[in-house]
Formats: C-alpha cells, structure tokens, sequence
C-alpha cells in the first residue's frame, strides 16, 4: 500500500487512488441514484471434504454488467478436519475487514493529501468452537468479537492518521455487514 | 378572499419572529402566518424538563440581548416561549395566529399562499417553519411488536406518561440522552441505543462549552467554508443537557446513572430487537472527535495568552464501553423512544423545490424559485443557524438579499415587464 511520489507536484493517483476517477463517480452517482444499485457474485463449487473453491468475476453496476480483470478464485478448507487446500472462510471475513478497511484508510489520505508510508493490520476473531461443533447450543457459531489493530503512517501529524482510520471505518462495507444484522436467505438452486 | 402583501414569513417561532424584526426595520411590509401561537412548537411539542442546550447569553436575536440576572444558566421551555413571545411584541410583530398553511404556488411571479384562513398573494416567501417538527422514524418501528408503546419527544412530557415498564430510548443525541437519563432516574429500567453521536464537555477549563465554540469561532463558521456542507448538515445534535448543575450527560453519566447502553438498534427479528457491534468504534469516534476540539480550544487558550487565568484542561475519561450486547426480547420492553431526529416535510410545497429526500433545496437559505427563501435550517449559513443565537444572523442576510428582489421585481413591474 506505499506509494512513491515521482515528482514534486500531487500524484494524479496519491497512494495508488485514481482521486479523478473517484470524485466523478461520486458526483455521477449522486446525479443518478439508480446507477449505484450495485450486485456482487461468487459462485462456489465444491472440491473435496471441508475444501471448496469460489470464483468471482461477473459484477453487476453502474447500470451494466461488468467483469473483473480476471476470474479471481478462493479456497477454502478446515484446518485440521481438512486437507490443507487453503484458509477458514471465517478467515476471509477477517480478510474481507482488513482489506476493505485498508482501502479506505488509503481512499481518506488520498482525499486529504496525507501519502501512506506504512499501512498494516492484524485481524483476530474470537471463538467459541463448540458452537459450530454442536455441543453447546448455548454458544453462538460466529465470532464472539473481531479485533482489527491499524499500523498506519505517513506524512502527517498521528492525530489525522488515526482519523484516517476511524472515517474508513465509518464508510467500510465489511463492517457494516459484521456489525449491523443483514437479511441472508439460503435456498435449494 | 385574497389579500396581497409584499413579504409572507410562514411560522413564528426564533426564526420567523427574527426575519419579521429584519423586515420591520427595512420598514418592508409583512405578514408571518403561524399554524399556533408565537413559539407554537415551544409550547406544545417539549418535553416538561427540557431547557436550552444554549446559556442565557445565547440567545441574541436582531435587536434583542438577554438582560436577565442569570446570563449563565439555561431557560426551560416557558421561559424560550415568554422570550420569543415578548421580542415579537416588543416589534408589534406582524403575526396571524391559528392560520395553517395547505400550499403555495407560483404564479405571474407571485406567490400564491393559500391557508385555512384565506389566501395571500406575495412577492416573496419565508419559509420558517423549524428544523424540528417531523420527527424521523426508522421503517424498523412498523415491526415492533403491537404491546409495545412508541413516542417520540415530540409528544413526551414526562416519565408518568408513560406505561410501566423497561423503556428503550432510541439515539444517543441530546433528546434521547436527556430522556434516558430523565427515566432512568424515574426508576425505570433504560436501554439507550446509540449510534453516531457528538459527545462534549458541558464546561471546560471553567467555561461553558458554547461560550468556548462560539470564542474559536466553530459556530461562525460559514457553510462554504466546510469541507463538506451536506455531511455538516446531517450531523447529530450535541449530546448535552443545559441544566442549573452544569452537569456533562456523555455515555459514562449515562452508565453511572444505570443506563444500559447498548449499539444502534439495527433490525428487528421476530421479538427480538439487534443492536449493531458498532458501538465500540462510534464511541472510540465520538473521543477523537471530541479530543480534536479540545485541542483547538487549548491552542486558541494558549495564543491569546489566557493560559494562567483558566484552570487547566482536564480531559474527560473515555468512554467505558459496556460488555457487548447484540440482542434483547422485545416482549421484556414497554416502550420504546424514538429520538432518531428530524425529516424535512413540506407537503404544501411545490416538489421541484425539493430534493429527493424531501429537503429544500437551497443556496444558504435562497431557494431555486425567485422570491423564496427558507429560515432556520441546521448550518444553513453557518454552524449556529438552527440556535436561537444564530438565526439573527442569516435573517440580516436573507432579508438583504429578499429587499433587492423586491426592489428588481418592483422595477420591472413599473417597466411594464
């Protein structure tokens, strides 16, 4: 996430964010409410045991179908009841927040003209297996609470740099769907 | 029967009465049409206990200084509906009471004003009916159970009102951090759901905290001088009470008090109630947010060399986030409180001088029809335009603004255009 500044002027993209880019698609959408109805896919496939693979390429926004630059895949396995083929999906969630959180992180700066030196995160979710296991249904399945530690630095005094995490936090998709209940239905294809 | 007038002011409470003394002393003719009384909001829709978030002081308006003997202290309800009521005699304000407005139209370049009173034809139009009158309700309320009882401040007046019971106050800004606190020391069992809120200090370093925002000039900051004016718009009232004791009312005086505090309330599932995990983040906000000002009071302090004279800035604690809870059975609550805020409506108005959430659309008070104007709304020309202290000032603007169209509209009308 550092990005080097080539000359002396602002970086057309400061931290790697088209800001340009960024402003006109706030400004379009604004203008046209209707194309920022936005839909997400992975479409999952089953490999072996408690390993399975998603693949993530079509996108539906900005009143259009749209593809990745690729077809971006993810496996997912069971640390010991699996065969090793990749991380926990409850893993990818902590992914998914450190992730989306760091993007925004570098979407304040850029905005605010702060250039990133460092920007790290650890993610730690906490659990109580026995809920997934079924031995307690007193215990809840998910994560009993996420803790995300930012490491970020850059040009600009420590205060606005810890501001830069509580706005990307305020606006990070990840932690609104952790936080706040959103309504999943599961069904027969 | 159609009465023409030059100016039409709709509403009488702080801001109508301001505009109405602006116009009196431009000796601009005017009418302001009023659904109640003067101060009608203040008299009918407040809580028993409610006192201004604002010091005595506070309460300038065009022509009008507070001369009483407590500039210091905080003016209940009564005391906002004898001040508002005595500045616009002291004009002989120009008021039609129990007159409701049911729409205004334009036409031929007037405005069209018809009420249940009769219809006014005016040249110019303001638009002051508050900032506060329709309180926001989230769509979750249609799905709380039926037993449950639900108010908002607007028509709460005391705990008594209300049914025995665990109550949940929804929002953690002035309104529902008051009324939580107010039940709570009713002996009621208080859930406080909080979500994005401003926490302040009611004094520091000895001094009233708006004394403090209006010194480093926060309050006079202008609307084209924020960064973000919509953002600067939706911001959450000021988590404070004005009360003789001067006492602060954050989340940890809440949680003293025995308030449970718990994250926004975020969905309804069955009868049960679920409360977003955001609380820790929101509150860790609110401290940053209030370190910032802290620190731009402190610098202020120190530049102007008043550093030996004012105690030293003792910050407050953090906040002391409670233990986590996601959940809790609505069939255990009596009552919820929806302190979630205000909307705009103005079903009276023409839509396309709305914006899609039902808003005015406006240039700090100007509105897109020529001739028409709004009053009174949150940092409408600068931050303190919805406080009794502030709206003098965008009234002097507004009315400089509305003379020059009156006197465009006058010329064109002798040039036959």
């Amino acid at each position: 996430m550092t990005a080097t500044p080539t000359s002396t002027t602002a970086p057309a993209e400061p931290n790697g964010v088209p800001l340009t880019k960024l402003h006109g698609t706030i400004a379009k959408l604004t203008e046209s409410p209707a194309l920022a109805a936005f839909r997400f896919t992975a479409r999952n496939h089953w490999v072996t045991g408690t390993a399975s693979t998603s693949t993530i390429h079509e996108w539906h926004g900005a009143g259009a179908d749209q593809v990745h630059a690729a077809e971006f895949s993810a496996t997912a396995d069971h640390p010991t009841l699996g065969h090793g083929h990749g991380p926990t999906p409850h893993e990818y969630v902590l992914h998914a927040l450190a992730s989306c959180v760091a993007a925004g992180v570098a979407m304040a700066a850029a905005n605010r003209g702060i250039t990133l030196t460092r920007l790290e995160s650890v993610a730690r979710g906490d659990m109580d297996v026995r809920g997934v296991l079924g031995i307690d249904p007193d215990v809840r399945n998910g994560f009993s609470s996420i803790e995300l530690v930012v490491d970020v630095d850059g040009d600009a005094p420590r205060e606005s740099l810890d501001a830069l995490i509580a706005s990307s936090v305020k606006r990070s998709a990840v932690f609104d769907i952790l936080t706040a209940p959103t309504s999943v239905v599961v069904r027969p294809a | 029967m159609t009465t023409s007038i030059p100016v039409a002011i709709i509403g009488a409470g702080q801001a109508g009465l301001a505009m109405s003394r602006c116009l009196t002393d431009r000796s601009i003719d005017h009418v302001l049409l009023e659904r109640g009384e003067v101060a009608h909001s203040w008299r009918t829709e407040r809580w028993d206990s409610l006192r201004l978030l604002t010091p005595n002081w506070m309460t300038r308006l065009p022509g009008h200084r507070y001369q009483g003997g407590d500039p210091d202290g905080f003016m209940t309800g009564g005391e906002v509906v004898d001040l508002l009521t005595g500045y616009g005699r002291s004009f002989a304000a120009p008021v039609q009471t129990n007159t409701t407005v049911t729409s205004i139209r334009t036409c031929g370049g007037d405005h069209v004003i018809t009420t249940d009173q009769g219809v006014h034809r005016a040249r110019a139009v303001v638009i002051a009916t508050g900032a506060a009158s329709t309180p926001r309700i989230p769509a979750l309320a249609a799905q709380l159970p039926a037993a449950i009882d639900q108010i908002t401040p607007i028509h709460y007046r005391n705990p008594d009102q209300l049914a025995d019971g665990p109550v949940l106050v929804v929002g953690a800004s002035a309104s529902g951090a008051q009324l939580a606190d107010e039940l709570r020391r009713s002996g009621r069992e208080v859930t406080l759901a909080v979500g994005d809120h401003t926490r302040l200090p009611r004094t520091y370093r000895g001094m009233d905290i708006h004394w403090w925002m209006d010194t480093i000039g926060l309050l006079g900051e202008r609307h084209d001088e924020v960064p973000d004016i919509a953002r600067a718009r939706r911001l959450p009232s000021l988590q404070l009470v004005g009360s003789p004791d001067r006492r602060d009312l954050d989340l940890n005086a809440l949680a003293d008090a025995g308030v449970e505090l718990v994250g926004r309330f975020a969905g309804v599932s069955g009868s049960t109630a679920m409360f977003s995990g955001s609380l820790a983040n929101l509150c860790a906000s609110a401290d940053l947010k209030l370190g910032r000002l802290l620190d731009r009071i402190d610098a202020v302090a120190a530049e102007r060399g008043w550093d030996s004279e004012l105690t030293p800035g003792e910050r407050p604690t953090p906040t002391r986030l409670p233990a986590p809870v996601s959940t809790r059975d609505l069939r255990s609550v009596a009552t919820v409180v929806w302190a979630t805020g205000f909307r705009p409506q103005y079903p009276w108005l023409d839509e396309h001088l709305l914006d899609r959430k039902g808003a005015i659309r406006h240039d700090g008070g100007v509105m897109t029809e020529p001739g028409m104007y709004v009053l009174g709304l949150p940092f409408q020309q600068h931050r303190a335009s919805s406080f009794i202290d502030g709206v003098g000032r965008d009234a002097e603007a507004l009315t400089a603004h509305l003379a020059g169209w009156l006197d465009t509209t006058s010329s064109r009308r002798l040039a036959g255009v």
